[in-house]
């Protein structure tokens, strides 16, 4: 009789959470986050289903940036989509039909916060994880970090030296990774008033007087700089200062410490105005996963945008606050007052502007770094290699 | 016989054993044991191959695949592009480079392995090791190696006095720096394979040769060498091939195709059109296309004048 009972409730209580699990919708969100920024992922998901236990996470790590880039072309080709996903800018636009313009479920208010230069046309993505061009500098070669481009050439003629004059430079005043790290050149060019594209993408701009002048300063620096496809913090010591993105903080500290030095970071010198360039990734929902799926992720997404929870990530991660609420948060003031090296990001952040969503942008960057190489590495005069970009990037402008 | 193997196959009568029912029923059981691995290469080798030739026909998009259909309009624009034609040439180069001088190494290392040598067993190892060490390691550290300021190669060359050479960021050191990484990569592989042919060799030549009063130089020349033909020439076919193939020394030594991608090849130039930056998927397969039919060739070259070169015992 006992175990009669035992059995029924059994049933019965099986029964009932078929139905709790039925009710329960279940959003799957791939990634490629490991180690201590997936922790930092689990605790936000933990609050928000504590908060909607009727909403599931499902994180499914996808390996690395490429491989998740993969894994999203074939799911859009073969119509499997999870319910959102992270995306660089330049991965939008091949899969622009698929994603769901998110403007209509954000308020003024809620898109007003989110930092402006991080907002693209149609607002198919909201942003995630940013990091910000900052200036990474050694103490103790230099006292004060430059605030103007006319201080930060002299910092770099000043810390090129040959030490024990044997004809090869034992430090440089700055490093530059022209192939890799076009950026460098493009916070100059938004720094002197620049741009690559017309805001419309239907004239290229790079080659005007902002251009010009941008890269005639970029290439003032090739004799102080060294150039390089390496990581500029892999030969700690060896350059004075760089410009280079915060989310390499911990990375340049490691080796500064391992070398007995001290890195700090400062807000980049200032051109006609102060700027810089944001980089990173944001989230997208696929239009094609279940309304009640859509409608879990939507809440989701603004959960993440809510000020406490997007500085918690970049307090978490060494990213940013995506949304100005987030860089005044409390938990954000507090990583502010913890650690300083934050504080040359914070202020660039308001300041900052992203890559373009052009469905080309890869292969103009790619004509960028090329033309950054040519300047670095004088194989090309500053205006020869300036018309040569303008015109590959004319020719990438159809689409 | 002869008179059967110069008819066209269509017209030479049917062979004996195709009468015969258990030749079909031996057959159809060896399709059947091998049908899993068949199965296997349909879908991951024969389906990829062909679907290249479709893809490379449309300007492919992923929410419509495959796409527009553009016809020859990939292959125009690849041939009119001025990358395309670089990196074919310094993909000329490093196959120019490295399989030369990475044969004729292995020659003169499989000849001196052959020796009665002190250790020879470890010496054999030691040479065989670049080999079977995974590639992504052993291209990182010689990434390590390189490095101007504190890399080995250039502590070694400074002992002679020379300046450091900066390898990996020069564009004018780009490719001997991937040649010189390819030719230690292999030089072990092709030295034992010639090393088995040398073996082989039936010992009776080396005596009537040795009756004959000829040197030792004169023995390697004229009887090691012609008869290691067959394996010379399979070397050359795939290390030639190999050498078309070069991407992950590129990748990952340089973290890109190389300052003013003065090492970007071939394949590179198909990862680039496909992957890295905007994808070009249709382009990707064009030029993939382009580099099944240059390595064709060159192998159906290879294989006339193997026809002619190569002496089997």
């Amino acid at each position: 009789m006992k175990l009669r009972n035992l059995v029924i409730v059994a049933l019965v209580a099986a029964f009932a959470m078929s139905f709790v699990v039925a009710g329960q919708t279940t959003i799957e969100f791939w990634h490629r986050f490991s180690e201590r920024h997936n922790d930092t992922l689990l605790q936000l998901s933990t609050w928000f289903e504590a908060e909607n236990p009727d909403i599931q996470i499902e994180w499914i790590y996808q390996g690395s940036y490429s491989a998740l880039q993969q894994s999203i072309t074939g799911a859009v080709v073969a119509n499997e989509v999870p319910t959102m996903t992270i995306f660089y800018e330049d991965w939008i636009p091949p899969v622009a039909d698929a994603l769901l313009p998110l403007g209509p479920y954000f308020t003024d208010a809620e898109v007003a916060d989110i930092v402006p230069g991080l907002l693209y046309k149609d607002m198919l993505t909201v942003p995630f994880n940013k990091s910000i061009m900052v200036l990474y500098y050694i103490e103790e070669y230099v006292e004060t970090p430059p605030t103007t481009w006319e201080e930060f050439y002299n910092l770099c003629v000043e810390n090129t030296v040959d030490e024990d004059g044997d004809g090869v430079f034992d430090r440089y005043g700055t490093g530059i990774r022209p192939a890799a790290n076009p950026e460098q050149f493009l916070c100059l060019l938004e720094q002197n008033n620049g741009k690559v594209l017309s805001d419309d993408w239907s004239e290229v701009l790079l080659g005007n007087d902002a251009g010009l002048e941008a890269l005639e300063f970029y290439a003032s620096l090739a004799p102080y700089a060294w150039v390089t496809s390496e990581y500029l913090n892999s030969n700690i010591g060896y350059v004075a200062m760089a410009i280079d993105t915060s989310a390499g903080y911990y990375y340049w500290n490691r080796a500064a410490e391992g070398a007995g030095l001290t890195v700090k970071t400062a807000p980049l010198p200032v051109g006609e105005k102060a700027a810089s360039f944001i980089q990173g990734t944001n989230i997208g929902i696929f239009k094609d996963a279940p309304q009640d799926q859509i409608d879990a992720a939507i809440k989701f997404l603004k959960f993440l945008l809510q000020p406490e929870n997007t500085g918690y990530w970049a307090a978490m991660t060494g990213y940013l606050p995506v949304t100005l609420g987030g860089l005044d948060s409390a938990v954000w003031k507090y990583t502010e007052a913890t650690s300083p090296e934050v504080i040359a990001s914070s202020t660039m952040m308001p300041l900052g502007v992203s890559s373009l969503s052009h469905p080309n942008y890869g292969d103009m960057r790619s004509a960028l770094s090329t033309m950054c190489e040519e300047v670095m590495l004088g194989a090309s005069s500053v205006a020869d290699a300036l018309a040569n970009a303008v015109a590959e990037i004319e020719s990438l402008l159809d689409y | 016989m002869s008179k059967l193997k110069n008819l066209a196959f269509w017209k030479r009568p049917m062979p004996y054993q195709w009468r015969s029912m258990n030749f079909w029923k031996d057959t159809a059981w060896a399709y059947i044991y091998l049908s899993p691995a068949l199965i296997i290469l349909a879908i991951f080798t024969f389906y990829p191959f062909f679907s290249a030739f479709r893809l490379a026909m449309y300007k492919v998009s992923f929410t419509s695949f495959p796409g527009e259909y553009i016809g020859f309009g990939h292959f125009r624009y690849i041939f009119a592009h001025k990358y395309f034609w670089q990196a074919l040439w310094h993909t000329v180069a490093i196959v120019g480079t490295s399989v030369p001088i990475t044969l004729t190494l292995a020659l003169m290392v499989a000849s001196l392995l052959n020796k009665s040598l002190r250790f020879r067993t470890f010496a054999r190892t030691s040479f065989f090791l670049s080999y079977i060490t995974p590639m992504v390691a052993v291209i990182m550290v010689w990434r390590l190696m390189y490095n101007q300021q504190y890399g080995l190669i250039n502590y070694l060359i400074g002992l002679f006095g020379t300046k450091p050479i900066a390898w990996l960021n020069r564009p004018e050191y780009a490719i001997p720096a991937v040649v010189i990484l390819n030719v230690w990569r292999y030089v072990g592989y092709q030295a034992i394979i010639l090393l088995a042919g040398m073996q082989g060799i039936d010992q009776m030549y080396y005596e009537a040769a040795r009756i004959d009063g000829a040197s030792g130089f004169q023995s390697w020349r004229r009887i090691t060498v012609p008869l290691l033909t067959p394996q010379i020439f399979f070397l050359l076919i795939v290390s030639m091939i190999g050498s078309f193939k070069v991407f992950t020394e590129v990748f990952v030594l340089f973290n890109g195709p190389g300052p003013l991608k003065a090492a970007q090849t071939l394949v590179y130039y198909i990862m680039d059109q496909g992957f890295f930056g905007t994808p070009h998927y249709g382009r990707a397969a064009a030029a993939s296309i382009i580099l099944f039919g240059i390595i064709f060739v060159v192998t159906l070259i290879q294989m006339q004048v193997a026809k002619r070169r190569v002496h089997y015992q």
